[in-house]
């Protein structure tokens, strides 16, 4: 059943690549609109400045610290701004996630408009998972946390040297990794779930979600975690590359970029394998649980 | 012959010998090194370490000599270790006023204290009953840092007083400087110091600041440190013996040197030691040398350096990284040595400090604490800066041994400047040393390089006008003010210094004031008269600008505009005899067609250009044609009128002596220089020329690392967006990352 949900899974990325674009248009265009003031600020301090010459080198102490020192007012702001785009991806993300629900459930070709109404009708649903998750994830991942530093804080504070420290720090990260990837899971099944019943209930699909996983637990899991690994995956790759491409030149810098763009679809196309996986899983766990 | 040529061979040998002992005995023996004479004080210490108790037991013995005018009543004593006894101390209540990462939180079951037990005169007369603490830096506090005894008869000049004191102290298990972990122990600050009495001023003998760090008249010491068995012990100054108790039950290591003004140890069981040797002409080679003793004028035989002994303690899982350790350290004895004289004592001990003692980073005399991290990236220059940094402090704190509660930009700008110039010339740029969980940073991401000077500006811009670099530590607005004034803006001060006088004079100046002033205890204005003196430059001006004021140093080009000049002005002119009125609309007319054909030239000029593309063939009467349009050029010049306006935004003007520099480049490629003595808060430069500017620029040189804007430092007369879209584009990029992410957890 794992392979199959996988297999079917791709099968719906590798179909839904308009899918894919509508997510990096969107994200692109939110992300556009935090980067415009940076821009004009860019502008403003360095349009006419022979200092323009060293951005084109990248990221150097002379440019940043003139930058920090000349707008240090300005922290305040960008912290604002930080929190209003966070506070803003929230919504995004669940209308997002809300189309990839639509594409997933539609066997026919599917548009932007289809997106669109589908990140609409699956949007009110979505938000009541999330903050449920959320209140999930306060009562079950904070406890933890305390919970794994009280333990880990007996070895650390005997330790006589940073060992100690750095097993504590990366097991504790590790954990706390695989409990918010099980809170993940379940609410994405619910979620899935909820998508494939037409069910408008949250405790429902909660409870619904709760039966399914609890019968073929690792299964689930795995369906699951193989795309996120991949994503992972991706990641270390994109880094390993980019480390090594030296953006001294624009030309190069532009091509890097591209390149980025492209890492950003494939890793927006591993989301959508994600769901497309689970929803399939899902869906075959419910029909071998019919009679 | 071949007697002949064994006796040559002979004579040879012996001439070589005599040129290197009398070279060597010239070049070695010359003020550099340790004066002939006793230090003002001696210390005869009997330490007995007791690691379960986190105690120490000590027997102190000092001698000490008034060597000043006046007759003193009394001797006041550092006790340090009383800072971190309560939340009453100095220390703490400075900390308390912290925010944040900066502050110091006093912990429960973390405390440390020092108790004078006994306190004799050599004849035996008891001084307890005189001792007494003194507040005078807060009298608000519960400060126990600072105390006095007054002894019977007052010592006149030239006389001695021979004191006994015993004492015992508990060792603060996170002090700051001074800590242990587990059986490791780093200890500094630890034994009763005489303050020191300056002629006029009295005892200079100030609480344990949160800000500060020391202040000690230069001593003999002759240390004896008792401690279990198979501890491995370093300390300041050389091993000279070691016994066992006849039971076998404790170990005793003894340690001397000669003027030297603190002394620190450190014992563990577990140190991997190592000992290495710093050979000269191992290191350095004679095109090094022939470079160094230029730049200072002065002769290679004048630079040569002697052998030091180098010891090595490391924490056993930093054994490995042991080589990065021993190159470090040879760099920063290899250029201290060249640029500022030799090192003078035979032996220096780098301390890889106890895991969480709180000691790491720290200069005594010849002793340093480094530190390190579980790993390392080649790229990031850590231990290496700091290895480099505290080493140099044996210069610039350790001979020249300035009052660091005072005037601590004095050893420590001066330092940092220097540890800046051996890093680059060693190693080159760095990248920064960011880590999460022990693991490099830059092994994850791709991390700016940077030179230090780099980051000394970019830090010590946002103190410029908090406080003047030259107060008492203690009295700066906050933490933050007092490291980035007295370390990055006094470095990027003398980075400027170096760029507006020359490398070679501000090494030279360097070296002389630490030849002039070793061994002894110079303020900031001996330092800026050796440097006017070696320079040549009345220096006072910069002293007072940059040392004791906090102003901003800002100078920019406000303007650049560049304009067609007006062929036909309005107005009455005298034409012939006779007045001739040239009304607005003729003069408009005059200069509108001037505008016109110069922007159908410019047409013209561009078709031209990719005529030369396409057809190659047509080069020649094309070129031809430019021919006859310079000459028509020439014969009606058109005259741009370039202005340039530059401004002073800050408060802190530059020298007349040094005026500002004005570079002006105009499109053909040719440019103008003018000069400003940049007193007046604005200039306006008026250039009527043949062609427009390009750009304009103040200070082209970058000579002013201190000033606080280099964006404006410039100007160009057409925009230039490369850069700035490769970094909206890298912004945008991380945003897209970012929400991508954000999306991915929620």
């Amino acid at each position: 059943m794992i392979i199959k949900s996988l297999r079917m899974g791709l099968e719906k990325t590798l179909k839904e690549k308009r899918v894919i674009f509508y997510l990096w248009a969107i994200q692109a265009f939110v992300a556009l609109i935090f980067t415009l003031p940076v821009f004009f600020l860019f502008r403003k301090t360095f349009a006419h400045s022979l200092l323009a010459e060293n951005l084109i080198q990248g990221i150097d102490l002379i440019w940043l610290g003139d930058l920090i020192y000349n707008y240090q007012n300005l922290i305040p702001w960008i912290i604002g701004s930080g929190l209003a785009m966070i506070l803003m991806a929230i919504p995004i993300s669940l209308g997002l996630d809300g189309g990839i629900m639509g594409a997933l459930k539609s066997s026919q070709s599917f548009y932007f408009i289809d997106f669109i109404k589908a990140s609409a009708y699956y949007f009110y649903r979505l938000l009541k998972i999330f903050l449920l998750f959320l209140l999930l994830l306060i009562l079950i991942l904070f406890p933890f946390s305390r919970i794994f530093s009280s333990i880990f804080s007996l070895w650390m504070e005997k330790a006589t040297n940073a060992w100690p420290v750095f097993w504590a720090g990366l097991i504790k990260f590790l954990l706390l990794l695989i409990l918010y990837s099980l809170i993940r899971m379940f609410f994405d099944y619910t979620r899935l779930l909820m998508a494939i019943e037409d069910n408008k209930k949250a405790y429902k699909g909660v409870a619904r979600s709760a039966a399914m996983i609890s019968s073929r637990f690792f299964s689930a899991w795995a369906v699951f975690l193989v795309p996120s690994l991949i994503s992972l995956f991706l990641t270390f790759i994109f880094f390993l590359i980019i480390r090594f491409i030296p953006t001294t030149s624009l030309l190069i810098f532009w091509f890097s970029f591209i390149l980025g763009q492209i890492y950003l679809f494939l890793r927006l196309a591993t989301k959508v394998f994600t769901f497309g996986s689970c929803y399939y899983f899902a869906l075959l766990m419910q029909t071998s649980a019919q009679p | 012959m071949q007697r002949k040529g064994f006796f040559f061979k002979i004579i040879g040998l012996f001439i070589f010998v005599f040129n290197f002992l009398f070279l060597s005995s010239v070049c070695l023996s010359a003020s550099w090194q340790k004066p002939a004479e006793s230090p003002p004080v001696s210390f005869l210490i009997k330490v007995n370490l007791d690691p379960e108790k986190a105690m120490i037991y000590g027997e102190e013995e000092i001698l000490w000599e008034n060597r000043t005018t006046e007759t003193i009543p009394d001797l006041w004593l550092h006790l340090y270790w009383n800072a971190f006894k309560n939340e009453g101390s100095v220390f703490y209540q400075e900390s308390r006023a912290e925010s944040g990462l900066l502050s110091v939180q006093a912990r429960e079951s973390k405390w440390g204290w020092i108790d004078l037990e006994t306190i004799r005169l050599a004849d035996g007369r008891d001084l307890k009953a005189t001792f007494e603490f003194m507040r005078i830096d807060n009298p608000n506090s519960l400060d126990e840092t600072v105390a006095r005894i007054i002894f019977p008869e007052p010592i006149r000049p030239g006389e001695k007083a021979h004191l006994f004191i015993t004492f015992k102290a508990k060792i603060p298990a996170q002090g700051m400087r001074v800590g242990y972990c587990g059986q490791a122990f780093f200890i500094s600050q630890w034994y009763p110091k005489p303050g020191v009495y300056e002629s006029g001023r009295g005892w200079n003998c100030h609480a344990y600041h949160l800000n500060s760090e020391f202040y000690a008249d230069f001593a003999s010491y002759r240390v004896e440190i008792t401690t279990p068995p198979g501890y491995i012990v370093g300390a300041s100054g050389k091993e000279i013996s070691r016994f066992l108790d006849p039971q076998g039950k404790k170990q005793t290591v003894v340690f001397a040197e000669d003027w030297i003004h603190d002394f620190a140890w450190t014992a563990a069981p577990d140190y991997f030691r190592s000992e290495k040797l710093f050979i000269a002409e191992q290191e350095i080679n004679e095109e090094e040398i022939s470079e160094a003793a230029s730049l200072l004028g002065l002769s290679p035989e004048e630079i040569r350096l002697p052998k030091v002994k180098m010891i090595f303690l490391l924490r056993p899982e930093h054994r490995h990284q042991l080589e990065r350790h021993v190159r470090a350290l040879k760099q920063a004895i290899k250029y201290y040595g060249l640029w500022f004289g030799p090192y003078p004592y035979e032996q220096i001990t780098l301390v890889d400090p106890p895991y969480k003692s709180g000691s790491g980073g720290m200069e005594y005399p010849t002793l340093f604490t480094a530190g390190t991290s579980l790993f390392l990236s080649q790229q990031v220059l850590s231990p290496e800066s700091v290895i480099v940094h505290e080493f140099g402090h044996n210069y610039w704190y350790g001979l020249v041994a300035n009052n660091e509660f005072e005037e601590a930009w004095l050893d420590e700008g001066i330092n940092t400047y220097s540890t800046g110039k051996v890093l680059a010339k060693a190693f080159g740029p760095a990248k920064l040393p960011l880590y999460i969980n022990q693991l490099p940073l830059d092994w994850f991401f791709k991390l700016p390089k940077y030179y230090d000077w780099e980051l000394d500006r970019a830090t010590s811009l946002h103190v410029a006008t908090v406080d003047p670099i030259v107060r008492d530590s203690w009295k700066f607005l906050n933490r933050m003010s007092y490291g980035l004034n007295v370390y990055q803006r006094a470095s990027a001060l003398l980075y400027t210094l170096e760029r507006l006088l020359g490398e070679g004079k501000v090494l030279r100046g360097l070296r002389e004031f630490q030849y002039r002033f070793r061994f002894q205890h110079p303020r900031s204005q001996d330092f800026f008269q050796v440097m006017s003196e070696v320079t040549g430059h009345d220096l006072s001006w910069f002293y007072r600008t940059f040392f004791l004021s906090a102003q901003s140093f800002d100078y920019g080009i406000a303007l650049l505009r560049s304009r067609l000049k007006p062929v036909q002005l309005m107005g009455i002119f005298d034409e012939s005899g006779a007045k001739k009125e040239v009304s607005l609309k003729e003069a408009k007319q005059k200069s509108k067609e001037e505008e016109e054909e110069e922007e159908e030239e410019e047409k013209e000029k561009e078709k031209e250009k990719e005529k030369e593309k396409e057809k190659e063939k047509e080069k020649e009467k094309e070129k031809q044609k430019e021919k006859t349009k310079r000459k028509e050029s020439q014969l009606k010049p058109k005259i741009y009128i370039n202005e340039i306006i530059v401004r002073r935004y800050g408060e802190a003007r530059v020298s007349p002596e040094f005026p500002l520099k004005i570079r002006i480049v105009f499109e053909d490629g040719s440019e103008e220089i003018r000069t400003w003595d940049g007193q007046e808060r604005w200039i306006r430069f008026l250039i009527e020329k043949e062609n427009k500017a390009k750009f304009a620029s103040v200070d082209p040189e970058n000579i002013w690392v201190i000033d606080s804007n280099w964006a404006n430092n410039s100007q160009t007369l057409r925009s230039q967006s490369g850069g700035i879209w490769r970094q909206a584009a890298s912004f945008f990029f991380v945003l897209q990352n970012f929400l991508l992410t954000l999306a991915g957890l929620i």
